[in-house]
């Protein structure tokens, strides 16, 4: 029973941050865009998926904005909409404010169906259409054709950092542990070692006392 | 505006948070090794004492300035952030 709990905590928390680590690092379709326009949106319970209101592109407090998409299909012509915001300073770290000028090479990288253009659009984020999210995209950059390979370094790097930062904060536990906490212990142990030890030495002269006088030997 | 302040500071407050228990944590190896050291070569006199001289310089030490890579890395990745989403 308890090792089902205790699995079913660590299973939970990986996915979470597995699915936190999806949504937020970059990833490249691509895709030949198809039209670009802006839509006043309304922001709402779904507001964690889009920028911070002070990065939008309204100052307005009501969350309705007007923000820019971006339609493309991939090869295969399933659909993509991307939304196009700048994204603020903290969170998610792309620090990006170039949204306008992304917006108008999307733009120029329109292609119809007869003569694409393949680009590969870095974005992030899930397109998710109940709760009506769209990925953001970061960049758009030509590509050959749709069957070129990516190699995807940014992940490989901020990955390969956070599981050292992960090793790293383990193994600094781990000497706290052995260094702080565990001779802690022992003394906490030898402590109760020693008031245990006098209260036997208590008890047992007790004993002795009563047992000379009650005791049947 | 006010958000890039609120990113500075935050972001001053966590590594600065790192930095330190890194370099407790590099002293704490450090000094471990002394006392396995001083067990090893059974050398005489007061372990203690002796561990805390060869510690006096530490802090000089190569390793632990590198330490301040803490916090230059991170503004390393985010120029490197600004210039390939906006520049590049």
């Amino acid at each position: 029973m308890w090792k089902y709990i205790k699995w079913g905590f660590r299973i939970t928390v990986l996915i979470i941050v597995a699915a936190f680590l999806h949504y937020t690092l970059p990833q490249r379709d691509i895709v030949r865009i198809t039209g670009t326009y802006n839509r006043l949106t309304e922001v709402g319970a779904n507001s964690i998926f889009y920028a911070s209101p002070d990065s939008g592109t309204t100052t307005n407090t009501v969350d309705r904005r007007d923000i820019r998409f971006i339609e493309a299909v991939y090869p295969d012509g399933g659909p993509m909409v991307y939304r196009n915001e700048d994204t603020g300073w903290i969170w998610p770290p792309y620090f990006k404010y170039d949204s306008s000028n992304l917006q108008a090479e999307a733009t120029n990288a329109i292609s119809p169906k007869d003569k694409p253009e393949w680009v590969a659009v870095t974005h992030y984020g899930w397109r998710l259409p109940i709760f009506s999210i769209y990925p953001n995209a970061v960049k758009i950059k030509a590509v050959a054709g749709p069957d070129v390979r990516l190699i995807p370094w940014v992940n490989i790097v901020v990955l390969v950092l956070l599981g050292l930062l992960v090793l790293m904060l383990w193994r600094m536990w781990a000497q706290f542990k052995e260094r702080m906490i565990e001779p802690a212990m022992d003394d906490l142990n030898n402590t109760l070692d020693a008031v245990d030890a006098r209260a036997d030495a208590a008890r047992d002269r007790a004993r002795g006392f009563w047992g000379r006088l009650f005791g049947r030997k | 505006m006010i958000g890039i302040l609120r990113a500075w500071l935050l972001g001053l407050v966590v590594l600065t948070a790192f930095y330190w228990l890194l370099k407790i944590y590099f002293r704490s190896t450090r000094r471990e090794r002394l006392e396995k050291q001083f067990e090893a070569e059974a050398m005489t006199g007061d372990r203690d004492a002796w561990v805390e001289a060869q510690m006096k310089d530490y802090g000089r030490s190569l390793k632990l300035k590198l330490v301040w890579l803490v916090y230059i890395l991170p503004m390393i990745g985010m120029a490197l952030a600004i210039y390939f989403v906006n520049y590049d």
